[in-house]
């Protein structure tokens, strides 16, 4: 006695085996895109989540953002991932950290204008303004002004220039061509006065 | 009904990554960081960190200052923190492995020339049900000696900043930040 399979002419149980075989590759290849879509989709929503989530405009302050830390806000692991992947800590709770990377009239800032700064600092116990990088670092001290080095106008009004070149009064040096700024309010004073952070201007590009 | 499946699997495979890489991934990659730093991988020991470590690891703290760094390790026994600190304005933050502020003190607070806080695992679960712990050990507790600190995890780190308006004082406040400490507690 013989077989069906047996009785198949070698061609046809050859043709019948790459079918087979082709349709588990087909099978194997559609598993392996599901579940790689699924491990990229997983890590790139996470990736997305730690540069996006918390972070939010400042009201009547137009330009400045800054990223929460509150304990009851929902994207606080967010937040905090987003410093830590990069070994860094968080701000401390009575730090708050402002940041902008465009003037007032949304033009990005450019090393090769010269940006004013203009308004009243919000009270606090210590505060710094700083031209950092992309990443809100401050590359050296050099490119911070703090409120125990400011030179204030009359009515307490600051008014800070980053510029390339030395300018009269407050000056700070801009750390690249394309550069963000950072307010930092340590220990702000007054919480229950709604923020309204300084104006920043471009001009003589 | 395969392919359904495969994709509901798929979603939930998805989801679980999401889940591990907020929640896990950071504070492992943050430990990996802080092992690389010779300034930052030693436990139990206050470090005054070189100003580039300092700006990369608290990118918040800018400006001339200066800043220490412990890394408590509990698992060898409490930790006690003693800090000799200018009479300017300063602060100290600690924070779990997590990156989420635990404790914090400034000048104002403290209202003292020497501070001493001593931080110390709290008690399980198990250990609170078998009566191991007492309320005092629960709870936070402050008397005038010093502040006593309980953590839950045997991992967190302290922070001390003190900022300057004149960088020319940043290398005195380096000299007088070395009479503070943090070191495992003497029994």
């Amino acid at each position: 006695l013989t077989s069906d399979a047996d009785a198949m002419p070698l061609q046809q149980r050859a043709a019948a085996w790459l079918l087979q075989g082709a349709g588990l590759a087909l099978r194997a290849i559609i598993g392996i895109g599901i579940f790689g879509g699924a491990i990229a989709a997983g890590i790139g929503s996470a990736l997305y989540g730690f540069t996006h989530f918390g972070v939010a405009p400042v009201t009547n302050s137009a330009g400045w953002q800054s990223r929460s830390l509150d304990a009851q806000d929902s994207a606080l692991p967010y937040s905090l991932a987003h410093f830590l992947m990069d070994g860094r800590l968080p701000p401390p709770a009575s730090v708050k950290d402002f940041t902008r990377s465009a003037d007032d009239a949304g033009v990005a800032l450019d090393a090769r204008c010269v940006v004013e700064i203009r308004g009243t600092i919000p009270q606090a116990r210590w505060w710094t303004v700083s031209a950092t990088d992309s990443e809100g670092l401050a590359l050296r001290d050099s490119h911070t002004l703090t409120s125990g080095g400011a030179i204030l106008e009359p009515g307490g009004e600051l008014v800070l220039r980053i510029s390339s070149t030395p300018q009269p009064g407050n000056w700070i040096r801009p750390p690249a061509n394309r550069y963000r700024i950072a307010l930092t309010l340590h220990d702000q004073l007054n919480t229950r006065t709604e923020l309204t952070l300084p104006k920043v201007q471009q001009s003589g590009c | 009904m395969k392919t359904v499946y495969r994709l509901v699997v798929a979603a939930l495979c998805a989801a679980l990554i999401h889940i591990v890489m907020v929640l896990y991934i950071p504070y492992e990659a943050f430990r990996a960081y802080s092992k690389f730093d010779v300034a930052t991988r030693t436990a139990n020991q206050l470090v005054v960190l070189p100003s580039d470590t300092r700006r990369s690891l608290l990118p918040s703290l800018r400006g001339p200052g200066v800043a220490a760094y412990c890394n408590i390790d509990l698992t060898k026994g409490p930790v006690s923190i003693l800090l000799q600190p200018p009479a300017t304005y300063w602060s100290l933050s600690v924070f779990s492995r997590s990156g989420r502020q635990l404790y914090a003190l400034n000048e104002r607070q403290a209202d003292t020339a020497q501070i001493a806080i001593d931080f110390k695992r709290s008690p399980s679960l198990l250990g609170r049900i078998m009566g191991t712990g007492t309320d005092e050990d629960i709870t936070p507790t402050i008397d005038s000696a010093a502040w006593n600190v309980e953590l839950s995890d045997a991992q967190a780190y302290a922070v001390m900043w003190i900022p300057y308006a004149d960088p020319g004082l940043v290398k005195l406040g380096e000299e007088q930040m070395k009479s503070s400490s943090c070191s495992l507690k003497k029994a």
